[in-house]
């Protein structure tokens, strides 16, 4: 188990398998599985975006 | 359970009505309005059309039944509240009337003395979230303002945690027309409200007590009238006394409503509504609640949003009634809302 590194919520390792990209259940952060043994996730890079404004 | 309205005809009673027919152990026997005595209650509620034969009765042909719903203007049920206790033995009252315990606050904030201090004691404030196991046991139960619910649930768990500066505290709250009910006066208007950005209440708003009283902390609240129906939105602005992660911050929040069933904490990463925003909120019990770390200025940026008539009002009011009768604390107050809408 780890947490996202955004907000803190338990990861669970679950089938994710490396290099997938998932959200955070709480906060939405997309998350990338950078290691399965042991599990790890990192933010993942992201584009900026002006979010429409 | 069967229970009646009081003061049925306006807006909240309106919604009281639409939660309460499709409540699963609600038969509702009454609704009461002296100025539509005789008409059908889908009259004042066109929503309700075939969905019920009820009819207004006069507020003196009030009979006996389990719970009362009063949803009449702030000030005009205080009198009869003991005859009130004495048909039901249960009375949720969503005015303003017995929200204050301090009756100097009242007499501060409403310009009069309360004609029945004894009571205020004896009432609770129906902010489940607070009070939950009081309001199971309360037989007079005061329904919590729309403004207030939005900023107490904001605010409250950066209070408690301790890490704010209680004496600075600014609460900005923008409200749909709704909020001010069926007679909102000129101001309600289409010619004067449509388009409206507007500050109504830069100072001194009412709700200002309540906040004070349920959240704690010194409350600075401006009040804005927006093109909306329905809805308020409080950003609420704390500063720090020491600094914190956003970590930290999620933890209070969790700790505070992990395990509420109408708080939702929205703070999100990516998307189009990553902080609460009542446009899809409406017609649902939910009140959202999010935040932001404002390093630079060492502030917290508290948001909550809801609906006004229903967690600001009739929804909160159907669950304290679900908790006073022991049924599910959801039950009746399931519709998620909208979206598109």
């Amino acid at each position: 188990m780890v947490e996202c590194p955004e907000c803190g919520r338990a990861i669970e390792k679950k089938d994710l398998i490396e290099g997938e990209i998932f959200p955070c259940p709480d906060c939405g952060l997309e998350l990338e599985v950078t290691a399965v043994e042991p599990f790890h996730v990192d933010a993942a890079p992201r584009e900026a975006e002006d979010w429409g404004e | 359970m069967k229970v009646a309205i009081v003061g049925g005809s306006g807006y909240t009673g309106g919604e009281l009505l639409r939660l309460l027919l499709r409540h699963p152990k609600v038969e509702v026997g009454q609704v009461t309005s002296d100025s539509m005595a005789g008409k059908p209650v889908s009259r004042a509620h066109p929503n309700l059309r075939k969905v019920t034969d009820l009819v207004f009765t006069p507020h003196a042909d009030l009979d006996p039944c389990d719970l009362l719903f009063l949803a009449m203007p702030h000030g005009r049920s205080i009198a009869r509240i003991p005859e009130f206790l004495v048909r039901a033995g249960k009375v949720i009252d969503l005015s303003s009337d017995f929200r204050l315990k301090d009756p100097a606050l009242y007499r501060e904030y409403y310009g009069v003395d309360h004609p029945r201090p004894d009571l205020l004691a004896a009432s609770v404030y129906g902010l489940p979230e607070i009070h939950r196991e009081a309001i199971r046991r309360a037989t007079l139960i005061s329904g919590p303002g729309c403004i207030a619910t939005a900023a107490i649930l904001a605010i409250r768990p950066l209070l408690k945690a301790g890490i704010i500066d209680d004496e600075r505290l600014v609460v900005d709250a923008k409200t749909g027309s709704s909020a001010g009910g069926l007679d909102g006066g000129p101001a309600s208007q289409h010619a004067e409200r449509s388009g409206v950005m507007r500050v109504y209440a830069p100072a001194g708003h009412r709700h200002t007590a309540e906040i004070e009283q349920e959240a704690g902390g010194k409350i600075a609240l401006s009040c804005h009238a927006v093109e909306a129906v329905r809805g308020i939105l409080a950003t609420c602005h704390a500063f720090l006394k020491d600094s914190v992660s956003t970590k930290d911050l999620w933890k209070i929040y969790r700790d505070a409503y992990g395990q509420e069933p109408f708080v939702r904490i929205v703070t999100e990463a990516s998307g189009l509504y990553r902080f609460p925003e009542p446009k899809i909120l409406a017609g649902t019990n939910f009140c959202d609640v999010g935040f932001a770390l404002d390093a630079h200025a060492g502030r917290v940026v508290a948001i909550a949003a809801l609906d006004n008539l229903m967690k600001g009002a009739a929804g909160t009011a159907v669950q304290c009634m679900n908790l006073v009768a022991g049924y599910p604390e959801t039950m009746g107050l399931e519709f998620l809302g909208l979206h598109p809408v």
